[in-house]
């Protein structure tokens, strides 16, 4: 018994993960997620306060005098507090659960706004923002938002349910085969956050991550403009050593560099790949040793990921690679 | 029950009896068998031949096994030249040694083997071709017939198979006497030289390939990274040095022509296959890599169609091609192409002429 009362402060270590911010569905970010926030908190204090209440009429029942314990078993009482008051509190929480979550009615879509879609592959995100000229602006596995503006996500698979989760910035929304799931968030201030797919989607599946960059709007647009442009000319001789052994080894096969002739649609685009956050999904740090790290042994960071383990470089035409591709901001 | 023992009062049972006399006789026999193996008296050389009874018993059993064995397997057109000219090759190089050239005297170190290697003229005589095809494939046991040096190479074998039969239907006269063997002409008796092109449109055409990815495939004949009845036995018995000369006296050889004749729907699944591959399938395309500027990529324009599309079935297939790390990398592009795929692009590459060199 000793030990055990010892050991119960353990209990409270899996509520540390509340605290990390980045990916917590407890520091909303968004509209929609403060609205979820709102309803986790009503729901969780008010159901606290009826434990308590529970608690102690439990104490009474078994405790009490037997005039309490006369009264408590009286008609008044099962009838107020077993049928009315029970009544009365989950009306109420079932009608502001249904407006919270906005069941049953169509998303709210402004003409005009900004449009991203979003193409769950196995296992990354293939990212497509539509610019002011309506032209298609390709990326992956981070999604970029402008603060305070309405952004409506067009959720899509190329191959099985995935669910797309970034709970600082809304709910899930599953992305389903043959069929386009739309969703409008607005990112309320400024920030990185991290998010996940939420359906088992086959063996990486915990590996499938995206962060989510909520930037002021004009920093948006620039970040926009800049992700249009075709990806920057190598300026030293080992970048262009590395941008050659990119284009001789099949990479453009899978992976589109636009400005060059590297041009595939299999893989993630990697034109502006040296300035996302992340790689691999949001499974590695952005560097030149991860790059490396990856193109040789994405089978065991991934297994199974469709890209093939490429045991072919030596070590100095890997290090040439590797910083070309960081290069690409 | 009946006590167990001897005695008037309680005799055996017919089948104890039995039981008892059983083990009596296994037991001599188990003795009598260990005495004649251990005394040594059975003569086990190859220079006395077989008693009859056991040559009997033996040719009934041989026969018999292969028979089952063999089966039925679905038999290609042996009338095919691609074919029975490869295989007439394989046969000079890597069957005569022991089996003599057809209707000629055996070499006398293997006239005294036992069962000395027959005159193979005679195969399609003994055997039907599903049969042949097993033994080649297989070999013989308490024979010399090795199996196929490359385990799954089915389609090398029937070569062999389609030249034994014309050997048969032609008879001996009409096997071909080679030119004097050496390092060069055991290349170019398949493969041609600077004057004629490979004899077979199953054998790639190496003129003008590049150097380093020609010895590199030699290399891995030789190491048996790459799996070939035909090659393997032939890269062995290469030194370094004639490896590096031959690979670069192909290299320095012109390119050859582009072939013709296939259909044009062919040719235009191939070249979309080749310029956009086909994303669906997760199959890149295949000019990303083969672009001509990377000597460890070899160039596919005007190389023999029907060579392509049994490497890229080769890919499809584990354990064949994928064992290198490029190897691996093809075996992983080309997974999504199907049979009829992996034709197109084969002949729309053959069909293309060599670019010029880059200046």
């Amino acid at each position: 018994m000793k030990v055990l009362l010892r050991l119960a402060p353990l209990l409270l270590v899996p509520g540390l993960a509340g605290c990390s911010t980045m990916q917590s569905a407890l520091h909303p970010t968004g509209a929609e997620a403060e609205r979820i926030n709102t309803l986790f908190w009503v729901m969780t204090v008010g159901g606290g306060v009826i434990l308590l209440l529970v608690c102690v009429l439990t104490v009474i029942a078994l405790f009490g005098s037997p005039g309490q314990r006369q009264r408590l078993a009286g008609e008044t009482m099962v009838k107020g507090l077993g049928i009315v008051f029970p009544v009365i509190v989950l009306s109420v929480l079932l009608l502001y659960g249904f407006l919270v979550l906005r069941a049953g009615a169509a998303p709210e879509e402004e003409e005009g706004g900004l449009r991203v879609a979003i193409t769950g592959e196995m296992w990354w995100w293939r990212v497509s923002y539509t610019d002011a000229e309506g032209n298609a602006v390709e990326t992956a596995n981070e999604l970029h938002l402008p603060v305070g503006q309405p952004v409506t996500l067009e959720l899509r698979s190329a191959d099985v349910i995935h669910s797309f989760w970034a709970p600082n910035l809304a709910g899930k929304l599953d992305m389903i085969p043959g069929r386009t799931n739309t969703m409008t968030v607005i990112a309320n201030e400024p920030g990185i956050t991290r998010g996940q797919c939420a359906e088992f989607c086959g063996g990486a599946h915990a590996f499938m991550s995206f962060h989510v960059v909520a930037q002021p709007p004009e920093e948006f647009e620039a970040w926009l403009a800049a992700e249009a442009a075709p990806a920057s000319e190598p300026d030293a001789e080992h970048l262009a050593r590395g941008q050659q052994l990119f284009l001789a080894n099949g990479c453009g096969g899978c992976h589109a560099v636009r400005g060059t002739e590297a041009d595939g649609i299999i893989g993630p685009d990697l034109t502006h790949v040296g300035a996302r956050h992340s790689l691999a999904a949001a499974t590695l740090p952005n560097t030149a040793e991860a790059f490396a790290h990856f193109i040789v042994n994405n089978q065991h960071i991934k297994p199974e990921n469709r890209m093939p383990a490429y045991g072919i470089f030596t070590e100095a035409e890997l290090a040439d690679l590797a910083a070309y591709l960081e290069s690409l901001v | 029950m009946p006590e167990p023992g001897l005695g008037v009062d309680h005799p055996l049972s017919r089948a104890q009896r039995l039981g008892i006399a059983a083990v009596f006789v296994l037991g001599a026999m188990a003795i009598s068998g260990g005495a004649f193996i251990l005394s040594g008296i059975y003569n086990i050389g190859a220079s006395r031949d077989h008693w009859s009874v056991t040559n009997f018993l033996i040719t009934i059993l041989r026969d018999r096994s292969i028979s089952v064995a063999a089966g039925s397997v679905p038999i290609p057109d042996l009338d095919d030249p691609d074919l029975y000219l490869l295989g007439q090759e394989h046969f000079r190089g890597a069957c005569t040694g022991c089996h003599g050239l057809p209707g000629g005297q055996i070499n006398p170190v293997y006239q005294n083997m036992l069962p000395q290697p027959p005159d193979l003229t005679g195969a399609f005589h003994d055997y039907s071709a599903n049969e042949i095809f097993w033994i080649v494939y297989n070999g013989l046991k308490y024979t010399g017939m090795p199996a196929w040096p490359a385990d799954g190479r089915t389609d090398e074998v029937w070569s062999v198979v389609a030249f034994l039969q014309r050997l048969h239907l032609e008879g001996p006269g009409s096997y071909a006497l080679g030119d004097e063997a050496t390092a060069l002409t055991n290349c170019a008796r398949c493969h041609g030289d600077e004057q004629t092109g490979p004899i077979s449109n199953l054998v790639p055409d190496l003129d003008g390939l590049s150097e380093p990815y020609l010895a590199r495939a030699l290399d891995e004949y030789r190491s048996e990274l790459r799996a070939s009845g035909i090659m393997e036995p032939l890269a062995h018995q290469m030194s370094e040095a004639e490896l590096q000369r031959l690979a670069g006296y192909y290299a320095a050889l012109p390119p050859p022509q582009p072939q013709t004749g296939f259909p044009a729907a062919d040719i235009e699944l191939g070249r979309q296959i080749a310029t956009a591959g086909l994303p669906e399938q997760r199959v890149p395309a295949c000019d990303s890599c083969h672009t001509g500027t990377n000597p460890q990529t070899p160039r596919l324009q005007a190389q023999s169609a029907r060579y392509m599309a049994t490497q890229l079935d080769l890919w499809r297939h584990e354990g064949y091609r994928d064992v290198t790390a490029q190897g691996s990398l093809m075996a992983h592009a080309v997974r999504g192409l199907n049979e009829s795929q992996a034709l197109a692009v084969s002949r729309y590459y053959a069909s293309q002429p060599v670019p010029e060199a880059a200046p």
